[in-house]
């Protein structure tokens, strides 16, 4: 049975059109339910993130399952969409699985390597197996690509950098600290990239968060969305005294922190190294500090290149990783076709045998039982010699010819019609 | 007097270097495990050495400057192995065992001294077993203050390179070598006791101008200095740094006078 694949992503459809036929997570499974009954496919599965809606669906045909699945997601979103067609792609086949392994392991991904998507389809695919929606195939098929995600995580570096502000920062920050859990950060200012900053800092385990803003009434704000600790402005000095990390983002249009600022709280510190993030334009944070002995001063240029340079390194294991993706997708169409054979291969050696069982029980009443029994094995063997190379002709050529399993229904008739044939001879 | 378990074990470390190196430029753990086997491989071999010599003269392993340098050596390795394992530290390695190969081939051209039967006393064991791990201590000590030194810079030019993913953070690099500089200081302070004691005892005067003993005792100020700079400011990096380097240098003049002068110290 072949796979299809209908869906919309990031790379086809902007995301005016995406929001509108998105499925939300609390409704996936009535989704997988009624998608599985609509389509009248025998195994079904949805897969709905914020880059992508895709549907998987084994035993349709490709039109119609592009036709039905259309329907459908218009159907269930409400949406009025009229041209949703132009930005749905329908993939079969090897191309199908192709796709599949790669959306896996974050290749297809908005940021490369992005592995956020390889857990969103393990939900996807334990939901649908809940709802029954799955079967043989599709749970083969999904075993397949989540191994591929896997093994490509573990042996390429695709998902090991990270490429967003706030991973890169608390990345420096495990690089001059190791241990978070006993660090302070000190949020100066409430820009929206320094909350994100300060939320990938909480995320990974800090000790505590002090929060400083010009404006006292926002700080507290802050503290009620984020948690921490507030102080007022003039406490500045003290506060950079008992943190390690600072994320500034105010609107000040000039340096609020300077070298010999700095300078005197690295003193009173001890020589305890200060790591500063200065995530806003203009700059708050005077470029000179960072010549200060045990600062480490980056601005949101210094974050963005080490980002590029993340990514670079992403795009050149990407070449591994497609390599690993080309390999398995060789291995589960080799599987599947030797599975699809299955039952050809099964017809014909029970077909064989039973002639050998005909041809035997007319013979049986002029032989002893030692000499049936003999003879029964012989004819076995021969019989089994005889098609087997037969049968390992019709496995290899499958992988060679792959158009030849489009028509193992005619060759089984064959097979049958043949035999059947010599039989009324 | 250099046995064949000698040469294997230094055979045994060149291939080990060779994979640490490797592990080092491809980034790959496997490799790095390899480097460790052949590490203890290593060990075993030297330590058997060792012992065996030992047996065979009746002496203390470390009575000349050849068997110092193996000595020196096997106490490298075996620090080497530790820290590697506890900190997965394969950047140590691409160091500290050319460093264990070069004590290695050193011994191998210096002259085995004769046995002076001075050597025979128990005081003479400590005093140079003390010395010879505070210098061990020293050197790696020596080693995390540029490792810091590089991993620093890195990180202050904003170019994250080689050394940037391949070094641990500052944090276990400063640690590295503040408790390597303290336990220096601590073993250097008990061998510098018992060897004054002991020519105290044996000597007669004159011990205290002993060339050696007096560069011996300016190197133990320098570290001395160091620790106590260091808990009183909690100064680190490129001041620790040149401090420790000259600690360094004097400790390599302790060996360079004590050959060139003679004296009492033949190594």
């Amino acid at each position: 049975m072949r796979l299809i694949i209908i869906g919309l992503s990031h790379k086809t459809a902007p995301i005016e059109v995406r929001e509108q036929v998105t499925i939300p997570e609390e409704l996936l499974p009535e989704a997988n339910r009624r998608f599985h009954e609509e389509s009248g496919s025998g195994e079904t599965m949805i897969l709905s993130t914020c880059n992508r809606i895709e549907a998987y669906l084994f035993g349709a045909d490709k039109e119609g399952a592009r036709d039905k699945t259309i329907k459908f997601l218009l159907d269930f979103s409400h949406s009025g969409l009229t041209d949703l067609d132009r930005y749905t792609y329908s993939l079969d086949g090897e191309e199908a699985v192709e796709h599949l392994f790669k959306v896996a392991s974050g290749l297809d991904s908005m940021v490369i390597g992005e592995a956020q998507v390889t857990g969103q389809l393990k939900a996807a695919y334990a939901i649908a197996r809940q709802e029954e929606t799955t079967g043989r195939d599709l749970n083969r098929l999904m075993s397949y690509a989540l191994f591929t995600a896997k093994k490509i995580r573990s042996d390429t570096k695709i998902s090991e950098l990270p490429v967003s502000v706030s991973s890169v920062a608390v990345e420096l920050a495990k690089k001059i600290f190791e241990d978070l859990s006993q660090r302070k950060v000190l949020l100066i200012g409430a820009g929206k990239m320094s909350r994100l900053a300060a939320r990938g800092f909480l995320s990974s385990g800090i000790q505590k968060l002090h929060i400083i803003n010009r404006t006292y009434e926002k700080a507290c704000l802050m503290s009620e969305e984020l948690g921490g600790q507030v102080y007022s402005y003039d406490q500045m000095e003290n506060c950079l005294v008992s943190s390690d990390i600072v994320i500034v983002s105010t609107g000040a249009r000039e340096f609020i922190l300077g070298p010999e600022l700095l300078g005197r709280v690295i003193k009173q510190r001890k020589n305890q190294p200060l790591f500063i993030i200065d995530i806003t334009v203009p700059r708050n944070v005077d470029p000179a500090v960072n010549q200060v002995d045990n600062i480490f001063l980056y601005d949101i240029d210094n974050l963005s290149s080490v980002i590029g340079s993340h990514m670079e390194t992403r795009l050149t294991e990407s070449e591994a990783a497609h390599r690993i993706i080309s390999e398995e997708v060789n291995g589960y169409l080799h599987f599947s076709r030797q599975r699809e054979l299955g039952p050809l291969v099964r017809s014909l050696r029970e077909k064989v045998e039973e002639i050998c069982r005909e041809e035997l029980q007319c013979t049986r009443d002029n032989m002893s039982e030692e000499e049936y029994e003999k003879m029964r094995k012989i004819m076995f063997r021969t019989v089994n010699r005889l098609s087997h190379p037969l049968i390992q002709q019709i496995k290899s050529s499958a992988d060679e010819y792959p158009e030849l399993l489009n028509s193992r229904d005619f060759l089984e008739n064959l097979v049958k019609d043949a035999f059947e044939l010599e039989e009324k001879e | 007097m250099l046995s064949i378990t000698f040469f294997t074990a230094l055979a045994l470390y060149l291939v080990a270097a060779f994979y640490n190196c490797l592990a080092f430029i491809k980034h790959a753990n496997s490799l790095f495990r390899a480097a460790l086997i052949f590490t203890s491989a290593g060990i075993c071999f030297h330590a058997a050495h060792i012992i065996m010599t030992g047996m065979k003269r009746g002496i203390f392993p470390l009575s000349g400057r050849q068997e110092s340098l193996v000595f020196l050596a096997l106490t490298l390795a075996v620090s080497f192995l530790f820290l590697a394992i506890r900190y997965r530290l394969i950047s140590l390695g691409v160091f500290l065992l050319p460093l264990v190969l070069i004590s290695m081939l050193g011994s191998l051209i210096s002259q085995s001294s004769p046995v002076q039967d001075i050597l025979n006393s128990r005081l003479f064991y400590f005093h140079t077993t003390f010395l010879f791990l505070a210098y061990t201590a020293f050197l790696a000590g020596t080693l995390f203050a540029v490792l810091y030194l590089l991993q620093e810079k890195e990180l202050k030019a904003k170019r994250l390179r080689a050394f940037y993913r391949r070094l641990p953070s500052l944090d276990i690099l400063d640690q590295l070598f503040a408790n390597s500089m303290l336990s220096g200081i601590v073993l250097m302070t008990a061998g510098l006791a018992s060897g004054i004691y002991w020519a105290h005892r044996e000597w007669d005067q004159g011990w205290q101008s002993d060339p050696k003993v007096i560069s011996a005792i300016c190197t133990w100020l320098i570290y001395l200095a160091l620790t106590s700079i260091r808990t009183l400011t909690g100064w680190r990096g490129k001041r620790m740094a040149v401090i420790a380097l000259a600690g360094f240098v004097s400790m390599l003049l302790t060996f360079w006078i004590a050959a060139l002068a003679g004296g009492r110290h033949v190594f």
